[in-house]
């Protein structure tokens, strides 16, 4: 039998977690299904087609699309576990493991696949993170004292990461940085690399502090609950296993776009420096309990948040991260 | 046609409803006004805080971005009645020299079709808000700023619904105003 | 039916249904709804995903600037600031062949750097600079078709509208876009004045012929205060706006409203405004905002239907398959925006084509700022041209003059909208006249 399936994502293609849908995702499915007796008919509707940026997860619940890419760092009020890395600075550059450890706060607490039903949507595995947060600036940084009085553009979240720092957080995204810096309205950006390269924000921002905020996971792809339930074991068990192709294939171009971006902002003038383990914790020991506050917020919502603090916290402990700081230390 | 919710069509009962529903419209459209003026106040507070004291305005973005969608289904129903919103009507007139009857039925059958559209999407709107109500779904980030959507989307729904409104009650003025003479008459009578 | 049969059935659709007189944000919804509905065969899904496009196309802070823009340039006009500075540049330029005319698009340029709207600027000089053209010995047509024209620099300057609009949906900076508009405005500008000079010296027929106004005394004590004071207004509006932008004290998306509450502070300081009137002005701005933002949300659901038929990709592949070249695809984009001017407003158009042409353009490799200004440029020649030219309208509206016919309008707009056209021309052949800068 043909299987009709639209799949959603507001961005458009030039974006790794959508060209893995085209690239990787699609043909695996099509790949685990040769020789059954079941076939796709797919319908890719990227780039706000379907759904902008953020209404992916309400076009998936009300049945507009089957399948997803929802990146839950878009949704941080809908779904607020998912979100646990931003709250969690300076954890670990590595992607793989922040993906590892959400992926098995899926497995092991109950709320968060919860999360995800109360919206109608089943969840595939097939996260997606992205890559190690950096600091560039127009002025050179060593620690965080020379960040004092000056202005940090930051998406979302991530403003408090400067918090209590002496640097003044402002909300902003990427499509304006540039300008931005260039005019003076913020002396720097919190950024990560594979989306600073092709906004050449080196040529406004030249010293780039590697401060490892850390890789941050950022969604994953998820199927209408109602369609899922009623597709073959077979079909199921194809979508999980091109789920787990998708990220594998994510992460290891990731990789190397990574490498190449910090590359060519080097080439394109761009001084590149690490924070030291020293710096980084006494910049990670001066910023507010941001970590406790967002377990709280959710335990308020009844959601498992202190739960999945801890759990989160204690996977990269068994990873062997260096820990900029120990979040679970109220 | 250049009518007004004033003109009137000679049917009292009607007249008085179109012109009370106008009221509430330009009510509507004040409170857009406000918001307007709201805006433009919170960024530039927003500016010198940031530019002077260091001290940006929190949540501005998230703000703005519901004010907007709220202003204008403040002011929609009004601009439809005060005639602003946009269209071609070159081939109106054209038909109002040879024919006004033809005009009249053919100008009331586009108002029409607005009622159908926009009753469509206040159909659809209508559980999306309710929803959103009922989850209390927020917007912004937890440290930040955060506040509940919903009551945007409940200015939506109501903008749509007086809309929807606003186009069937121009769609029966200029009915009336063409062919309804007669009927007209009796009222007065 | 296949999808990319619906696509073309629906454009066929749209401009039947707008001509005929419906609503234009109507016409799109609907045929939006009827369109998914038969795609996916579920008029449930076609409301819901329309509803959907209803509630997130508008709500973002660069939507919510729109309304400022306009305000800004309602109370500019109120506030006779554009008469001031069309005094003045008649005092300098007034004694030129054609000086009246020169005067109106010098004082246009100037005035639209603190406006992000033309129907602003049309409003504005219709009142100012035509009496005083027809007084001087020039026709009507000619007088209507300089304010048309000129108009238009409203937005092609920055701040401009057009360019957020572009800015948003191509994914460009606007502060970008703000510095690439700079060279086309000068451009078209003296293409304008050099075209005026032209017409009056060799097509007397079309222009009339003027007196030369009043010689004004340009040097003395008593001028240099009059020029300073009308000039002052201007000149601190002209400062805060772009000095505030490009020294880093606002974003271009704030500079709508620094600049409109600088415009409503010295409009109060010049005792040119009152409350009630700043009320009244600020309704206006609503009904404005209402107007174009219903029309993007409306075309939002319309470019969400397209992209459902597949027709964009077609379309792409098929202009990329027939290796037309950068030129050629430049002169078939063009030739369909000045084609959809006649009927559709600016922002209409821009938010119906952009989605369709972006990644033909990105596969060509071509500049999607150089892109935008093209794009801009080419939307603006449609506010002069019949049935459906904006600026016009706009002229003829405040004219309010029953001895000046539409038509007349339209006949002196026309030859400013081959000069556009013309400095379109350069515009594509000269890349570095919009890059220039940046
Ligand atoms: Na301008
Ligand atoms: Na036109």
């Amino acid at each position: 039998a043909e299987i009709n399936a639209t799949v959603v994502n507001g961005h458009p293609p030039v974006f790794l977690w959508v060209k893995h849908l085209t690239e990787t995702f699609i043909p695996t499915v099509n790949k685990e299904l040769e020789g059954t007796d079941y076939s796709f008919k797919w319908t890719e509707a990227y780039g706000g087609t379907l759904a902008a940026v953020g209404g992916e997860l309400e076009a998936i619940e009300d049945g507009l699309a089957e399948i997803g890419a929802v990146p839950t760092v878009f949704e941080p009020t809908a779904l607020p576990l998912q979100n646990v890395s931003y709250f969690t600075p300076f954890g670990t550059p590595d992607a793989q493991i922040v993906i590892d450890a959400v992926d098995k706060l899926h497995q092991d607490i109950p709320g968060m696949i919860g999360s995800w039903e109360k919206y109608n949507a089943e969840y595939l595995g097939g996260g997606f993170a992205l890559d190690n947060y950096v600091l560039m600036t127009n002025f050179p940084v060593e620690s965080m004292d020379d960040l004092k009085g000056h202005k940090i553009g930051a998406p979302g979240a991530a403003v408090n990461w400067v918090e209590g720092t002496g640097a003044v957080g402002v909300a902003g995204n990427l499509t304006t940085y540039y300008n931005d810096i260039q005019t003076g309205v913020f002396d720097g950006t919190i950024v990560f690399p594979t989306a600073a390269a092709p906004a050449k924000l080196q040529e406004v921002a030249k010293h780039i502090l590697v401060t490892d905020f850390g890789a941050q996971y950022a969604g994953t792809l998820v199927a209408n609950k109602e369609w899922y339930d009623d597709q073959p074991e077979v079909v199921q068990n194809a979508l999980r296993t091109a789920a787990a192709a998708y990220t594998k294939a994510y992460i290891a171009e990731q990789t190397q776009r990574v490498e190449a971006a910090l590359k060519q902002m080097e080439d394109g003038g761009a001084i590149i420096t690490k924070l030291s383990d020293e710096n980084r914790a006494k910049w990670a020991a001066a910023l507010p309990q941001i970590a406790d506050a967002w377990a709280k917020n959710a335990d308020e919502q009844g959601l498992p948040g202190s739960e999945v603090l801890d759990a989160y916290i204690g996977q990269l402990k068994d990873a062997g991260v260096s820990l900029g700081r120990d979040w679970t230390q109220r | 046609m250049a009518t007004t919710p004033e003109t009137p069509t000679g049917i009292r009962s009607f007249d008085l409803v179109f012109r009370f529903v106008d009221r509430v419209t330009a009510a509507m459209s004040m409170i857009g006004t406000a918001a307007i003026l709201f805006i433009m106040c919170l960024i530039v507070a927003d500016v010198v805080g940031r530019a002077f004291f260091s001290h940006p305005l929190p949540g501005v973005p998230e703000i703005v971005s519901m004010l907007i969608l709220g202003i204008v289904f403040l002011q929609i129903a009004n601009t439809l009645l005060r005639g602003r919103l946009t269209r071609a009507d070159g081939f109106l007139m054209l038909v109002r020299s040879k024919s006004p009857r033809l005009e009249g039925a053919l100008d009331a059958l586009m108002h029409l079709c607005g009622v159908g559209l926009v009753g469509v999407l206040v159909y659809a709107f209508y559980p999306l808000a309710v929803r959103s109500y009922g989850r209390n779904e927020m917007v912004g980030t937890v440290g930040q700023f955060l506040a509940p959507i919903w009551p945007t989307y409940f200015v939506v729904l109501l903008g749509a619904i007086m809309l929807c409104l606003a186009f069937l009650l121009r769609a029966m003025q200029i009915f009336i105003l063409t062919f309804g003479n007669e009927a007209a008459g009796e009222e007065t009578r | 039916m296949s999808g990319f049969e619906i696509g073309l059935w629906s454009l066929g659709a749209i401009l039947f249904l707008i001509y005929t007189g419906m609503h234009v944000a109507i016409a799109l919804a609907l045929v939006s709804f009827f369109g998914i509905w038969i795609l996916r065969d579920n008029p449930e899904q076609a409301a819901r995903i329309l509803s959907l496009a209803a509630r997130e196309s508008i709500s973002s802070y660069l939507f919510g600037v729109v309304p400022l823009f306009v305000l800004m340039g309602l109370v500019v006009s109120r506030a006779n600031i554009g008469r001031d500075t069309f005094d003045v540049a008649t005092r300098f330029l007034g004694k030129l062949r054609g000086g009246l005319g020169i005067s109106t698009v010098g004082a246009n340029a100037i005035f639209a750097s603190i406006t992000g709207i033309s129907i602003a600027s049309a409003a504005v000089f219709t009142k100012i600079a035509v009496p005083e053209m027809m007084r001087a010995g020039h026709t009507a047509k000619f007088s209507t078709g300089v304010v048309v024209g000129s108009s238009i620099l409203g937005m092609l300057l920055p701040p401009s509208l057009l360019m957020i609009l572009y800015g948003i949906l191509a994914e460009q900076s606007v502060g970008a876009l703000f510095i690439a508009g700079i060279g086309p405005g000068i451009l078209v500008t003296v293409v304008f004045c050099v075209g005026i000079w032209l017409m009056v010296k060799y097509w007397p027929g079309f222009t009339g012929v003027a007196t030369t106004p009043d010689v004004y005394d340009t040097k003395g004590l008593a001028a240099v205060r009059e020029v300073f004071s009308k000039l002052a207004p201007i000149v601190v509006l002209v400062g805060l706006v772009l000095g505030g932008l490009y020294g880093g004290i606002f974003t271009p998306t704030e500079a709508g409203a620094v600049g409109a509450l600088g415009a409503i502070v010295i409009a109060f300081v010049k005792r040119r405004l009152t409350p009630k009137v700043l009320w009244q002005v600020t309704i206006e701005t609503g009904h404005i905002t209402a107007s174009v933002c219903f029309l993007i949300i409306a075309a939002t659901m319309y470019s969400r239907m397209l992209a459902l038929t597949g027709l964009p990709t077609f379309l792409t592949g098929w202009i990329v398959g027939m290796e037309v070249g950068v030129y050629g695809f430049l002169l078939f984009y063009i030739a369909v925006l000045v084609l959809l001017g006649t009927i559709l407003d600016s922002s209409s158009i821009l938010l119906i084509t952009v989605p369709l042409a972006l990644p033909v353009a990105q596969s060509l490799g071509i500049d999607l700022i150089w892109f935008g200004m093209i794009t801009i440029l080419a939307v603006e020649i449609g506010l002069l041209t019949p049935p459906m030219g904006l600026s016009v309208f706009v002229v003829k509206g405040s004219l309010d003059d029953p001895n000046v016919p539409l038509r007349d309008v339209f006949v002196g707009a026309a030859p400013f909208a081959v000069l556009m056209l013309f400095a379109l021309f350069l515009i594509v052949l000269f890349p570095s006249i919009t890059l220039g800068l940046l």
